[in-house]
């Protein structure tokens, strides 16, 4: 995790606009997953494909900053930014693209999931470690309770309360949150 | 339920003992579900209960599955007679069918674990879970020690039999308490 890793978006876009390398790295790594993502489950788009939109969208990413009305509103700019570099990429191709109505349902859906699982992403980095750590290896790595326990030197049979507690918690800090303001 | 009983009972190969030792687990994380739900207002990590219910779950299907399609491979390589086949063929069997006994094990312990928070008129039902998970982790320890490339000092052997032993200790507490 970078020492940026808990500054907000507005945060991160404020440094960049100064040429702040490390902030600029971290926006990338803020939002590669949730940029490929869009593409591949979005638009169906193979691996190849999605990582050429990866490259496009970052390069108009950080020559159009400076376009961004308000800064908080980082996320759905990109979203957007995303959607339409892979339209722009889909159309250049010479492919076609499915049915207007249903797959704009589809993908809006698509991208209302990506932007909840982004959002429990951002809640799980600003969770405190013990929490992250223990949530990571029981709801990301499938690990049991018994490795778990053995890893963290926690006592047998106390791991499924820790991690209600902490999701407990990570509840809170998501309902904390502002929603992602609307794109300028 | 009654999909999976038809196919239980049919003149198939699969499926068999490891996928019914799989779906009783799943029943019992269902009825840790069932109790957290219904305890949500003296249980404030309730929701911690059935998220991590919904995971074991989730992991029992993929493993259900895997022991359903590793069982196929198994009998096949076995009736074909080839001992290289056989020698491949077996092992991840075994794995998945330890990977059961983990998972339910994980089953117990949330269900005791539950046992502790929810309201007590559900009590019985997360017992009842613990001792139907256990029964699924007691279940995969003897389909790891009975495959037969695994010999009987094999690691996963005896991981399994750990496994086993955890769901019995937070089954038996259960039992216990009442």
């Amino acid at each position: 995790m970078s020492a940026l890793s808990s500054t907000t978006d507005a945060g991160l876009v404020a440094r960049c606009r100064v040429g702040d390398d490390e902030a600029w790295e971290e926006l990338v790594r803020r939002f590669s997953r949730y940029v490929l993502a869009i593409a591949q489950q979005g638009f169906r788009m193979s691996r190849e494909d999605a990582e050429d939109v990866f490259q496009d969208v970052f390069a108009r990413t950080y020559e159009r900053l400076g376009d961004l009305r308000s800064d908080d509103a980082l996320r759905p700019w990109i979203a957007q930014l995303t959607r339409r570099t892979c339209i722009d990429r889909i159309r250049s191709g010479g492919r076609e693209l499915p049915d207007p109505d249903v797959a704009d349902r589809e993908r809006d859906e698509t991208l209302e999931r990506l932007d909840e699982a982004l959002s429990v992403r951002e809640a799980l980095e600003a969770m405190p470690d013990a929490c992250r750590e223990i949530l990571d290896r029981f709801f990301c790595r499938d690990e049991s309770y018994a490795v778990i326990g053995a890893a963290l030197s926690l006592p047998a049979g106390t791991i499924a309360s820790r991690i209600s507690r902490c999701l407990g918690k990570l509840r809170a800090q998501l309902e904390g949150r502002e929603p992602p303001s609307r794109p300028s | 339920m009654q999909q999976l009983l038809t196919r239980m009972a049919s003149d198939q190969r699969t499926p068999a003992a490891g996928s019914a030792a799989a779906a009783t687990a799943r029943l019992a994380a269902a009825l840790v579900t069932k109790a957290a739900r219904r305890s949500r207002d003296v249980w404030p990590q309730a929701g911690g209960a059935i998220a991590q219910a919904a995971a074991l779950t989730a992991r029992l299907e993929a493993i259900a599955q895997a022991i359903e399609s590793t069982y196929e491979t198994a009998m096949a390589a076995l009736d074909s007679h080839d001992a290289d086949r056989i020698a491949h063929a077996l092992p991840p069997a075994a794995d998945a069918a330890l990977e059961l006994s983990r998972t339910a094990a994980d089953v117990a312990e949330l269900a005791a674990d539950a046992a502790h928070h929810c309201d007590q008129a559900h009590h019985a039902d997360v017992t009842v879970a613990a001792i139907m998970a256990e029964a699924a982790a007691r279940a995969g320890a003897h389909l790891v020690r009975i495959n037969l490339v695994i010999r009987a000092d094999d690691g996963r052997v005896r991981e399994a039999e750990q496994q086993a032993q955890r769901a019995h200790q937070a089954a038996a507490m259960l039992a216990n308490e009442r």
